[in-house]
Order: C-alpha cells, then structure tokens, then sequence
C-alpha cells in the first residue's frame, strides 16, 4: 500500500462522525413544524394562475380565429398570450420582491452571515433571467416554466430568511 | 456551572420516552432529540453535498421530515438507524432538487478555500471530488453502506458504484501525494 493510501485509511479513520453546524438552525426547523406537510401555497397558486391564463388564452387564440371575436389589438400587442403571460408573471414577482425589500428594515446583505445568502440571490437572479429569456423564445417548455417559477419562489424565500438573519456578527457553535 | 447542569439534565432524557413524547407533538422533547442528533446529521449532510448552505438546508429539511414522520417509527429499528436512513434519503433529494436547478445554468461552485478554513482533514479533501464519487465514497468509507445498498440509494448499479468508489480512491490519494 501506498504512502498517500495509507495516509487516507488513516485520515478515515480519525474523520469525526459528527460536525457542528456554522449556524444555529433550530429556529427554522422550529418555524417548519406547524406547516401542513408538502405545503407549498404559492408555487401552485402560481402555477393555478399561469395554467388559467394560459387556457383563456388559448380559448381567446380559437375564439378569434374562428372569427368569433374581432381582432382589436394593435401590432404592439400583438404578443402570444404565454408571452403576455409571462411578462405579467415577471411583473408580480418584481413587486413582491419590491415590497420585501420595503418592508425590511435591516440591511442584512452587508453582514458577514448574510454574504452566501445575498451571493445565492444574486445567482438566483442571473439563472432565473437566463431562464426567463429562454423562455420567451420556447414559451410551451412546461418544464422550464416550472423551473422559473420556482426560481422566483426560492428567491422569495431566500430573501425572507435573508431578513431573519442577526445584523452583528454571532457565529454560534462550535468550528470543527 | 447551570449551563453545565443543564446539558447534564438534557442529557439525562432517555431517548424513548423522548420519541413518545414527540410523537404525541412535544416540541421540547423534539427539540432535545434535534440536539442529541443534529451534529450527526449535519456531518452526513455535508459530506453528501460538499457545501455548507445545501448541508444547512438538508439537516434542516431532515428534521422537519423526521417530524412528520414520526408517528411512523415503530420501534423496530434502532432510532438512530432509521434517522441516518432518513438523513441520507434527504441529502440526496437536497442534492438532487438543487442540481437539477444548477446543472443547466450555473456551473457548480464550491468555495474549496472556505471549505478548507471550517473543517478538518478528510472533510477539505472531500469537498474536491466529483459529486457522485464524493456521495459513494462517504457511504461506502465512512458510512458502511454496500454497494448495493449505495446502487439502490442513487440509483446507480453496484459496479457503477464500486467504479466510483475506485475513482474516488485515487483522485483522493493524488490530492494526498
């Protein structure tokens, strides 16, 4: 046996069986306990919103091109209703994200704690934009649509627990 | 000294009557069964996922299960057995949900650096591996899984994991050389 395998069957051997977290976490845990389980309201609300307009949309396209309804629009509004709908999904998120940022009162972004969430948001940010100009060329990848949803859902929730976080500095338990 | 008296009172707690508690929704006493077994947990968490947040994230999501699940550990199995079976299960499903998400846009980041600073030995050189190298290697090495056990739980064909565990072994012992 080598001298590097030796050193890993002996770096297995001392490795700890337990760690301590950097961060205390039973607060969250604690909060998580009285939700109803698999409960996420606002992923499905989302979805439930995007799939009726979705239908109506489709329903609007038949309708008029069957010549039941006039066509009204002018060339500007002449985008596809998944178009119409995801811009409009866009808009709501960037209000909720808007009001989150009014109603906190902290700037946790600048506290050493709050610097891998902030950085997490960020790439959140950037992913959910790529994915958002993806899908404004492919509107019918339901998949994707999925993925972009949640991505503003993560980004909700990041930004909530962005808010929990202490503004000083206090690391709790210990470094192993 | 109280604080001392106190971890020696929680300590004190036999782990059944604990469990009973629990599962009759005695947060308290599901709390001090989070602090017998978070730190265990926690290690299995990110050793799995090679990263401080998701490993934070799945003990987290591991507790919130165990809660849930509860009412559902009938004793035949040890307690702690049936949590690291639980504990595992959830990484995995931590992993996966976030490299679904990850895979397509971002290419995976991990603060090595950081990493190295926190946590001692074998854990620095862990998070170096491959995902799925790493995951075998931890089951296999430090867990105690088989490798059909390790198959069943990713998904994978015995050989395909003893394959990696192989891998894992060498890329490992050329950090160390």
């Amino acid at each position: 046996m080598s001298h590097s395998q030796d050193k890993l069957q002996q770096l297995i051997a001392k490795a700890p069986k337990s760690l301590a977290p950097e961060r205390e976490l039973w607060s969250d845990i604690e909060k998580q306990l009285d939700k109803p389980e698999y409960a996420q309201p606002n992923h499905w609300r989302r979805i439930a919103v995007a799939s009726v307009i979705l239908l109506t949309g489709i329903l609007g396209t038949a309708m008029w091109s069957n010549g039941v309804i006039m066509p009204l629009y002018t060339a500007q509004s002449n985008a596809s209703p998944l178009l119409v709908t995801l811009s409009e999904i866009k808009q709501e998120h960037e209000q909720q994200i808007a009001l989150l940022h009014q109603s906190h009162k902290v700037n946790w972004q600048a506290t050493e704690l709050g610097m891998p969430l902030n950085k997490g948001i960020e790439q959140l940010r950037k992913a959910a934009e790529k994915i958002y100009q993806t899908l404004t060329k492919t509107p019918h990848d339901k998949e994707l649509w999925q993925l972009w949803l949640w991505t503003q859902q993560r980004e909700i929730e990041l930004l909530q627990q962005g808010q929990k976080l202490p503004t000083a500095d206090q690391h709790q338990g210990a470094l192993i | 000294m109280t604080a001392q008296l106190k971890v020696l009172e929680q300590s004190s707690f036999n782990e059944p009557d604990l469990i009973d508690s629990a599962k009759r929704g005695d947060k308290a006493a599901f709390k001090q069964l989070y602090l017998q077994h978070h730190r265990r947990v926690y290690a299995l968490c990110f050793r799995i996922t090679g990263q401080v947040a998701l490993a934070e994230d799945a003990t987290q999501d591991c507790f919130v299960t165990l809660w849930q699940k509860l009412p559902q550990f009938k004793g035949q199995s040890q307690f702690t057995t049936w949590l690291h079976t639980l504990s595992v299960n959830q990484a995995l499903n931590s992993l996966k949900k976030h490299r679904s998400f990850w895979s397509r846009f971002v290419a995976a980041e991990i603060d090595v650096e950081a990493v190295q600073d926190e946590y001692e030995d074998l854990d620095k050189i862990l998070v170096r591996l491959p995902e799925r190298a790493r995951i075998v290697f931890v089951l296999f090495a430090l867990e105690g899984y088989k490798h059909e056990e390790i198959g069943q739980l990713m998904g994978i064909a015995p050989g395909t994991s003893k394959a990696q565990y192989h891998r894992a072994q060498k890329l490992l012992a050329e950090i160390l050389d």
